[in-house]
């Protein structure tokens, strides 16, 4: 094969692999990154977040009302909390909650959070929560390093 | 073993060990840029300069350290060999690549070349990952909700990675190849150092 050719088709490749998951990224927005206007976001009310610091502390704030469009799980947190976050993207990432960082002293904890047992897979700025539902962060060791441990205390909690 | 042949083997090991730390050191310096690295990089062109055996070497030990220790925590498995496995992937097509790209032709289109490697390396490199993590994380059977979920992290990835490859890979493999002066794994004499 000429290599005209396969450069051409390797670009081929990668316009198509751009192309293809921007499309998707828009055409489903509970997945994507990117706000959906066509979205309907109801208030939520009732909600209840608990704050488990992995040392035994859990705080428990309920009836916590949110008026839309600010119905995430990081527009709740923001009212129980002190939280200090930056943004990768437009994603947040929360790094520390009422002063207890992610990572402290390379303890491999990190801040999580579970919504009604299970474990969204988006940002926590683009999780929206719908009335009565449970928020639980977490202070637990990463899931990148100890799976089964995690997999096993998810089944506890959520049994 | 001669003696040629064990300096040889010798350089070829600093060779290795240099790539692999500077691969490390630069992962470390583009870790706070999210889905900006520099690693697969030096890893291809570790692979570029001196030769597939090289490049697979440096992309084994560079990962295999990075991937255990870096400032998000060590990967679970799955992840870890996956990433492993993709970057002496990379290491081995840099090799690869020299046979391909590096031809009196134009520079422009050498460029263009390895603009287009780095882009598809890096899409196998975040298939290869997000699957593992899907497996990682009981989620094979979402696999592309998993994609789309990752898309816009792959999508910097991809596009900066491009971008990198094309306007980097000549210049610095030219570089370090008269800095280190090695070629393929061939010894080519420092006549200067020897002189004075």
């Amino acid at each position: 094969m000429e290599r005209r050719t396969l450069i051409a088709i390797l670009f081929a490749i990668i316009i198509v692999y751009v192309s293809t998951f921007t499309v998707l990224m828009y055409l489903t927005p509970q997945y994507s990154p990117t706000e959906n206007p066509q979205q309907e976001i109801k208030p939520a009310y009732n909600i209840t977040v608990i704050i488990d610091y992995g040392n035994g502390t859990i705080e428990t704030f309920t009836g916590i009302n949110l008026d839309p469009p600010n119905t995430t799980v990081f527009h709740a947190l923001l009212l129980v909390a002190v939280v200090e976050y930056h943004y990768e993207g437009p994603y947040v990432f929360v790094d520390a909650i009422n002063d207890v960082r992610n990572n402290e002293n390379n303890n491999n904890k990190w801040w999580q959070y579970w919504v009604n047992g299970e474990l969204p897979m988006i940002a926590a700025n683009k999780c929206y929560l719908n009335s009565n539902d449970i928020v639980e962060w977490r202070y637990w060791p990463s899931q990148f390093s100890n799976t089964t441990s995690l997999n096993k205390v998810n089944n506890e909690y959520i049994n | 073993m001669n003696a040629s042949s064990s300096t040889t083997k010798s350089r070829k090991i600093s060779v290795i060990a240099i790539f692999a730390s500077m691969a490390i050191a630069s992962a470390y310096a583009s870790s706070m840029i999210p889905n900006i690295e520099l690693m697969s990089f030096m890893v291809f062109v570790a692979g570029y300069t001196y030769g597939s055996y090289v490049g697979t070497l440096v992309g084994l030990i560079a990962m295999g350290i990075y991937g255990m220790w870096n400032p998000w925590g060590g990967a679970v498995p799955p992840i870890f060999i996956a990433q492993v496995g993709c970057m002496t992937l990379i290491g081995a097509a840099g090799g690869i690549a020299n046979k391909v790209l590096n031809t009196p032709d134009s520079n422009s289109e050498k460029a263009l070349g390895a603009a287009a490697l780095g882009g598809v390396l890096t899409i196998i490199y975040d298939l290869i990952t997000n699957y593992a993590y899907a497996v990682a994380f009981g989620l094979a059977q979402q696999f592309v909700l998993v994609l789309i979920a990752g898309a816009w992290f792959s999508l910097i990835h991809v596009i900066s990675n491009t971008i990198i490859f094309g306007i980097l890979l000549a210049p610095v493999s030219r570089t370090l190849k008269n800095t280190l002066g090695l070629n393929n794994g061939t010894v080519r004499e420092n006549r200067w150092r020897d002189e004075h």
